[in-house]
């Protein structure tokens, strides 16, 4: 890999960590392990975006290992890198065909929810119950309105990032 | 924001939102009758609320923590737990609820009628 894409996917790597370890200092009511409003993926998203899916997902998984090690706790590995990798290949394959109508936005959205279906399918496979599925629909809503934040963040900097140069 | 985006934001807010009404109509919340609960997807205990004459407190111990929860005639609480998340501490009143604690693979639901008094695994 050329030195100044690895050195800006590591820069990227340590600021979604940083964002999510304050963002995990604040008492939010949550149900999962780890779940946030998740401004750290806005850094996700944008790597998705500035480069693909296959730095994308090396990139969400490097960020659940890290995150889980260093605050969330071991167990938050396994549902967040599940979610990750399911939302990065749902954004991917909704990408690639809706290229021209989707914006960051709609794709952090969908990503969102993604991420929760996998995080919500680990958790099932774990307590083998779908009773889990219940909480869903709140989640759903949640991460609809998370997603549509963190993808508005990702295009305001890649907006600002493209004027730069 | 493009039209793409509005619809994907609004349509899978209207399929979440229609669910929540759907199982909070569908399913009326009725008062806890049991408690079941289950650890690594196994059942570890349930009892029946109804006939508990004073409030029942269990110490859970297994190979993935330490929880505490506090049983009354009409509520499940989770007292304490050694989780580094802490999401599962609360109370639960209804039959549907749930309170669950990932680290610990434990999860408690208050349920409708059961056919058992009380039993441990």
């Amino acid at each position: 890999m050329r030195t100044k894409k690895l050195t800006m996917l590591s820069l990227l790597l340590a600021t979604s960590l940083v964002i999510g370890f304050f963002e995990s200092l604040l008492p939010v009511f949550s149900v999962l392990p780890g779940g946030k409003v998740g401004l750290a993926n806005s850094v996700t998203m944008l790597v998705f975006c500035l480069f693909s899916f296959p730095e994308a997902l090396v990139f969400g998984i490097m960020r659940s290992l890290l995150s889980a090690v260093l605050y969330s706790g071991f167990s938050a590995f396994f549902y967040s890198a599940a979610g990750t990798a399911l939302s990065i290949f749902a954004m991917y394959m909704f990408g690639k065909t809706f290229k021209k109508s989707v914006s960051e936005i709609g794709l952090s959205v969908l990503g969102a929810v993604f991420f929760n279906i996998g995080q919500l399918t680990v958790a099932c496979a774990v307590l083998e119950t779908a009773e889990i599925f219940r909480y869903f629909p709140v989640l759903g809503v949640v991460s609809v309105f998370a997603g549509a934040l963190t993808g508005y963040i990702a295009q305001t900097v890649l907006r600002y990032l493209s004027k730069q140069t | 924001m493009t039209k793409t985006d509005k619809l994907i934001f609004w349509g899978v807010l209207f399929v979440c939102a229609a669910f929540l009404l759907f199982s909070n109509i569908i399913f009326a919340k009725q008062a806890g009758k049991t408690v079941v609960v289950e650890i690594d997807g196994a059942q570890y205990a349930s009892y029946n609320l109804a006939e508990l004459t004073e409030e029942k407190t269990l110490e859970i111990q297994t190979e993935y923590g330490y929880q505490e929860i506090v049983l009354t005639k009409t509520s499940v609480t989770v007292t304490k737990s050694d989780c580094e998340d802490k999401s599962c501490l609360g109370t639960i009143e209804k039959q549907g609820e749930l309170l669950i604690c990932l680290p610990h693979k434990l999860l408690v639901k208050l349920e409708g009628d059961g056919e058992v008094d009380g039993v441990a695994y």
